[in-house]
């Protein structure tokens, strides 16, 4: 999928002004967009200055390019090769659990468009399956790249012992999207036609009576009524909902190799039934949840109306904020996720090969990855060919290495990849003997035979407000106070 | 001579490597060559002006002659004497072994020589203390006073005088 030739900057493309940072980057005040590209690696526990005087500045400055002066300078040195001012202007993605950043967002970012994702609120969607053919997905396509951001999947698939009810439950899943998937291509009125027969039978049953107005094709939130039938399939005496479901799918002739496994889902013993039910419950309440819904269409029938495009913002060079909770949830997170996948499934293969794009992500220990496609240490490396820069602010290495463990084939290689891609780091006041051993290891020895480490001598815990290890692309490193701005 | 390279790169590794940008100095010497601080004062002016960085100085029990002037020479504000320290200023001097056997000129070229260094010494003194022009030859004139009177004098004193900047 990805395009032929990559397209980097170069030496002669004009730098990126980080404005307060003169004590590292000195009296000018600018990164090479070379620099720029190999990625910011920020860490530092809370209260130590991490995002007003690091995350910030570059937030600014990733707005703001190009500036001014920087890009008629380029102009003097590439002549006929430049390419446009406002072509040049980079297509920003800012995750701001804190809400420290959009301020910033709205007051830099002058013409250009700035949408913001607010997770709970209804407003404007992001569409899973943007740029994907609806009709030639197959339904195992779909809900494997649906599960792949889902945290409950993933995590559990990897750390239990019993992955074979995780993958049962998947397969659950997928049927009910297959059969749906099926009728839709009959026609929307056969899809309509199932779930009004699903919900005129159970209306039968007086305990089944207060779900039935949810059992209903929902195009804003498709897993909503896959989720309820699946929850009420534990029962006892026999499984109605799922046998009714069956029946239904008879009834409007959908093939027996679409609904063999729901049939032997039935047929499981009952605690074998319930162990697959509750696995795919756990599933269904991340993405049939409301709020998930409410950020992100996981249709794969159709598109939703009101989405915004990620293509058109990769190539006009529009701003998205995601605003998840202030407090870690699983469901925000998990949108977060969809987003940075969308986002640079586009990177690679957008248009528009001038325009750069940033991906600045305040706490990226909630939204980092380990996948093989989309996971953060792939992509640091690739996306600097195609002018990609990532600013990663976490908390401490610690918190990374808890957030992918839970991946045990890649987890702590993948850390290690991605803090090896990430050229330029920061390192603020931090407690963490993970953190401190990163930067023994890439900060240099003494000189002097026999005499310590700096990192010993001034370990990061002794570290004030603002002041931090920072260690650059060019391979220049030291102990800095970055300017804190009011 | 060999304490003083060592000196300077103590200060240089401990800035270069390990980034402090306070370094304090104690001392409590006898004093030393006039070569040796000539060259401490000259190699160290990155820390007397102050640039970013502070040379803090602390005379313990005395510091006399070289050491005094090593003294007066840290970061200006953050030369410090023990009130009990006892300070030594004077002039340059000279040892003379025994039967050394003299021609006057010999003694005038040596002369000429040792009013060359103290002349040195008392231009980097008064430009490292005093900011105007103005200032800088009445203190000259004053330190010139007080150097050739060759008394040990106390912190208090020295502080009236601007040598150092704070008793503690």
């Amino acid at each position: 999928m990805l395009n032929e030739k990559p397209f980097p900057f170069t030496g002669d493309h004009p730098h990126f002004g980080v404005h307060g940072w003169r004590e590292l980057l000195g009296k000018s005040e600018n990164i090479p967009a070379v620099d720029m590209a190999r990625h910011f690696l920020i860490t530092g526990e809370t209260g130590s200055g991490k995002s007003v005087s690091a995350v910030i500045p570059l937030l600014r400055a990733a707005l703001r390019y190009p500036e001014r002066a920087a890009y008629k300078a380029y102009r003097l040195r590439a002549g006929d090769a430049a390419e446009g001012q406002e072509r040049l202007r980079p297509a920003v993605l800012v995750v701001d659990p804190k809400q420290e950043l959009h301020e910033v967002v709205n007051r830099e970012a002058g013409k250009r468009k700035v949408t913001t994702l607010c997770y709970g609120t209804p407003g404007k969607v992001l569409y899973f399956f943007e740029g994907k053919d609806v009709t030639k997905m197959s339904a195992i396509e779909a809900v494997d790249s649906i599960l792949a951001q889902s945290d409950f999947y993933t995590r559990d698939l990897a750390t239990t012992r019993e992955p074979c009810w995780n993958i049962q439950a998947a397969n659950l899943i997928k049927d009910f999207v297959a059969v749906d998937m099926y009728l839709a291509k009959q026609g929307m009125d056969k899809l309509h036609a199932l779930w009004q027969k699903v919900r005129e039978e159970l209306g039968k049953f007086e305990e089944y009576a207060p779900i039935c107005p949810m059992l209903q094709y929902n195009k804003l939130n498709y897993f909503k009524p896959i989720g309820v039938l699946v929850a009420y399939s534990t029962s006892t005496e026999a499984s109605y909902p799922l046998g009714v479901y069956l029946e239904a799918c008879n009834a409007m002739k959908v093939p027996g190799e679409l609904t063999a496994r729901l049939v032997t889902v039935m047929s499981l013993a009952h605690v074998t039934r319930s162990s697959v039910v509750w696995m795919a419950n756990g599933i269904l309440g991340d993405i049939a949840s409301d709020e998930f819904a409410a950020c992100v269409s996981l249709n794969p029938i159709e598109a939703p109306e009101d989405s915004f495009s990620v293509r058109e913002m990769l190539d006009k060079g529009d701003v998205l904020v995601y605003i998840p909770t202030v407090s870690p949830s699983a469901i925000a997170d998990t949108v977060g996720r969809c987003i940075k996948a969308k986002f640079m499934e586009f990177v690679f293969t957008r248009t528009n090969k001038v325009r750069p794009f940033g991906y600045i992500v305040d706490e990226a220990h909630r939204f980092i990855t380990a996948g093989e496609s989309d996971g953060e240490q792939s992509l640091l490396d690739r996306c600097r060919a195609y002018r990609t820069f990532v600013v990663l602010s976490t908390q401490s290495i610690a918190s990374l290495m808890v957030r992918l463990e839970g991946n045990a084939i890649l987890g702590t290689s993948a850390l290690q990849v991605m803090l090896n891609n990430c050229g330029n780091a920061l390192y603020f006041r931090s407690s963490d003997i993970a953190t401190q051993q990163n930067v023994q290891a890439r900060i240099p020895e003494c000189p002097v035979l026999g005499r310590p480490h700096v990192v010993k001598v001034r370990p990061l815990t002794s570290l004030g407000t603002g002041s931090c290890y920072a260690m650059r692309a060019n391979g220049t490193w030291g102990l800095f106070h970055v300017h804190v701005s009011s | 001579m060999p304490v003083c390279y060592a000196l300077i790169d103590e200060m240089k590794l401990l800035h270069d490597y390990y980034q402090f940008r306070t370094i304090e100095l104690q001392i409590d010497s006898p004093g030393g060559s006039a070569e040796a601080l000539h060259h401490i004062v000259l190699s160290t002016r990155e820390w007397s002006k102050g640039n970013g960085r502070v040379l803090r100085t602390v005379a313990l029990n005395q510091a006399c002659s070289a050491a005094a002037i090593l003294l007066s020479f840290g970061t200006v504000g953050h030369r410090q004497a023990m009130s009990s320290s006892r300070l030594l200023y004077h002039a340059i001097r000279t040892v003379f072994t025994q039967n050394t056997v003299q021609t006057v000129a010999q003694l005038r070229m040596m002369s000429r020589n040792l009013e060359e260094w103290d002349g040195k010494f008392l231009d980097l003194l008064s430009e490292h203390v005093c900011t105007s022009e103005k200032d800088r030859a009445s203190y000259r004139r004053m330190l010139k006073r007080l150097f050739q009177k060759e008394r040990f004098i106390d912190a208090e004193e020295a502080k009236t005088f601007g040598l150092i900047d704070k008793v503690v």
